[in-house]
């Protein structure tokens, strides 16, 4: 739990122990990636907003260093926005302060129990110009490799896995994230958002197509 | 600004146009004028030469009415016609007259020669001139309009460049906003650069005032955002809190700590709103509020305020010949309380000595604590808006010492802190004494 606040820092610490966590906390960016670094952790919750080195910092270099860490952070922002700091960067999912304790557990429990059996496909799936190589988890758009974060990947194969079946928010949620229980968030659309913007650089048409009022559905045509 | 040398003042530049398209004018007329009036002279001389060689050589000619030299003689008793040649002329006194005869006027002068009994001689020669004949008058009309349309035509032209710097200075101006934004300086006629120079400076004024109002703007944006992300965070804790408390059956001494944290993270949402508020009315401070402040009396006061009723923190008041300032009493009194505050709060301080000296034309008010002090990189940093010290106890809105930078300001005044001679922090507020010096519009950042 890493936040610069120490009333937030010991407040949501308390509760995450309260709730059946063994929680470590850092002030900082810097104090974070150390504790990481030098002891074995299953789950980081963290502040976006710190001085010096802020949460999008530390996803980037957790992730540069190969860290697959479930990450969820915190972000200020109420702005209704796909561009949450953070997530771009690698994080896996993100709650908006204040937040319910509540619902920071149930994500974390689900995050953790995804982390411990990642979906393990067969062998290459081929959609239009799309190529997913499920097994080395890389994608190839016309050719070109595409770089994604573990999550855009998750999110890639799920719908891959399914072509052609349109799956709601609520489904890719629980596909992706493990969220069986009810969920207030968009992380989800946001993420299809950043899918999107990977997938379709340089006239390349869109893949992931919007089946309103239902949910996404991956497919060549619209 | 004047320059030296000015231009000519655009009246000026006019009125010399006009001067000259009216001398060429008159030049042109003075020029036909004149030309003709020698060759009309010669004309009627030679008339004149006809009439005598007419008269004198070919008396047989005379009925031809161009030429003609009328002489008609009468008796000066009788009025009976005694000779003749041409028509005939009216009987007239001796003297000069204008006639009629046959349609033509005749300018007749009429004598008395002493010859046969008296005789009354009348002579008389055409009248109508060669220059004022009737028929030439639709001439002069058409010269006449010719002179004004070229006049007309030489104004409008002379007229150009006399106005050339108003429409230089025009065409400037319908530049403005297309992306030029500065005016290129007009010389040429002195109203044009007046203007100019005029308009340069509203430009120049508009630019700053927009400046201004976008720099504002900005902050009061950054300022709204700051606030909002510093009250979630309290809120943030609170919220964990009241799950924590819901979702779980807590110990007795377990729930008392989350119920304390829970009221100290609702006392600092408290006092972020507090300080906000007294932070935009040290923005909305006017002069007319300003008092005189007995400054003894108002540090007396502070110490007072601050004093436990534990007795451990001890303040001293030195402030003997620290007179009275002028300046807003809630405001400065905030400032010197969030001082001391600061010092019991964040220092943890148990003796505090405020101090009031005059030093030249300002009031130097320093508060000494004996508390853990504060680094000396974060001296500077912990002025600004929402910045805490590393050393800063739970709890803290963030503004306390913003606040206090705000009023020094609005006191024409500053504040400094360093490290103090009792081993914790020195702040040192300074006070302007002059009156002028007070700006409420002065920047509290």
């Amino acid at each position: 739990m890493v936040d610069d606040d120490p009333d937030v820092r010991t407040s949501v610490a308390r509760g995450l122990r309260h709730s059946g966590f063994d929680v470590r906390v850092a002030a900082t960016g810097k104090e974070a990636l150390r504790l990481l670094s030098t002891e074995n952790h299953d789950a980081l919750v963290l502040d976006v907003q710190m001085p010096e080195l802020d949460g999008v910092a530390v996803v980037t270099a957790l992730r540069a260093l190969g860290n697959d860490i479930p990450i969820c952070v915190l972000s200020a922002r109420d702005t209704v926005n796909d561009r949450i700091a953070g997530l771009e960067a690698g994080a896996d999912d993100y709650l908006t302060k204040p937040f319910d304790l509540g619902e920071l557990v149930a994500r974390l429990h689900a995050l953790l129990r995804r982390a411990s059996h990642s979906a393990e496909g067969s062998d290459a799936i081929t959609i239009g110009p799309l190529m997913i190589d499920t097994a080395r988890r890389l994608v190839f758009v016309q050719g070109d490799r595409i770089e994604l974060t573990k999550r855009e990947f998750d999110l890639l194969a799920v719908l891959a896995e399914n072509a052609g079946v349109v799956l709601s928010r609520q489904r890719l949620l629980e596909l992706v994230w493990g969220y069986d229980f009810d969920v207030d968030t968009n992380v989800a659309d946001v993420f299809i958002s950043y899918l999107r913007r990977k997938l379709e650089r340089e006239g390349v048409p869109r893949v992931i197509q919007t089946v309103r009022g239902i949910g996404y559905v991956l497919r060549a045509e619209p | 600004m004047r320059r030296p040398g000015r231009s000519a003042s655009l009246r000026t530049r006019v009125a010399i146009a006009a001067t000259l398209a009216a001398a060429i004018v008159v030049a042109m007329l003075a020029v036909l004028t004149s030309f003709v009036l020698a060759n009309n002279d010669a004309a009627q001389l030679d008339r004149r030469l006809d009439s005598i060689v007419d008269a004198s050589m070919y008396p047989e000619q005379l009925q031809d009415v161009k030429h003609g030299v009328l002489t008609t003689g009468r008796s000066r008793s009788t009025g009976q016609v005694v000779f003749q040649r041409g028509f005939q002329l009216p009987q007239l006194p001796p003297g000069s007259a204008t006639v009629e005869v046959n349609g033509v006027d005749y300018r007749v002068r009429t004598v008395s020669v002493d010859q046969a009994g008296g005789i009354l001689v009348s002579i008389g020669i055409r009248e109508d001139s060669i220059l004022l004949s009737r028929a030439r008058i639709p001439l002069y009309v058409l010269i006449g309009s010719l002179s004004l349309l070229v006049a007309a035509g030489l104004g409008w032209i002379l007229a150009g460049p006399a106005v050339r710097p108003l429409r230089r200075l025009t065409e400037q101006t319908r530049r403005l906003g297309k992306g030029d934004e500065r005016m290129e300086p007009v010389h040429g006629a002195r109203e044009a650069e007046d203007l100019s120079e005029a308009m340069d400076q509203m430009l120049r004024r508009l630019a700053d005032a927009q400046a201004a109002t976008t720099n504002s703007l900005q902050a009061a944006q950054d300022f709204a955002a700051n606030a909002a992300h510093e009250l979630r965070t309290p809120l943030t804790a609170m919220r964990a809190d009241l799950d924590t408390l819901r979702i779980h059956d807590l110990p007795a001494d377990e729930r008392a700590e989350v119920v304390a944290d829970l009221s100290r993270a609702q006392r600092r949402v408290e006092a972020i709103i507090t300080a906000l508020g007294q932070l935009a009315s040290g923005q909305l401070a006017r002069a007319e509020d300003r008092e005189a402040i007995d400054v003894a009396e108002m540090l007396d006061r502070v110490a007072q305020e601050n004093l436990r009723p534990s007795g451990d923190v001890e303040i001293t008041v030195t402030a003997d010949d620290a007179g009275m300032v002028w300046g807003w009493p809630a405001g400065l009194r905030l400032a010197v309380d969030n001082l001391v505050r600061n010092a019991i709060t964040h220092g943890g301080a148990t003796r505090i000595v405020l101090t009031a000296r005059r030093e030249g034309s300002h009031l130097v008010v320093t508060v000494d604590d004996n508390g853990r002090g504060l680094p000396a990189e974060e001296h500077e940093a912990v002025l600004g808006r929402f910045a805490r010290g590393s050393t800063a106890a739970l709890g803290g809105s963030g503004l306390g010492l913003a606040l206090v930078a705000q009023q020094a300001a609005l006191h024409g005044g500053r504040i400094e802190l360093s490290d103090g001679p009792l081993g914790g922090l020195r702040a040192t507020l300074t006070v302007s004494t002059s009156v002028e010096a007070l700006s409420p519009e002065a920047s509290p950042d």
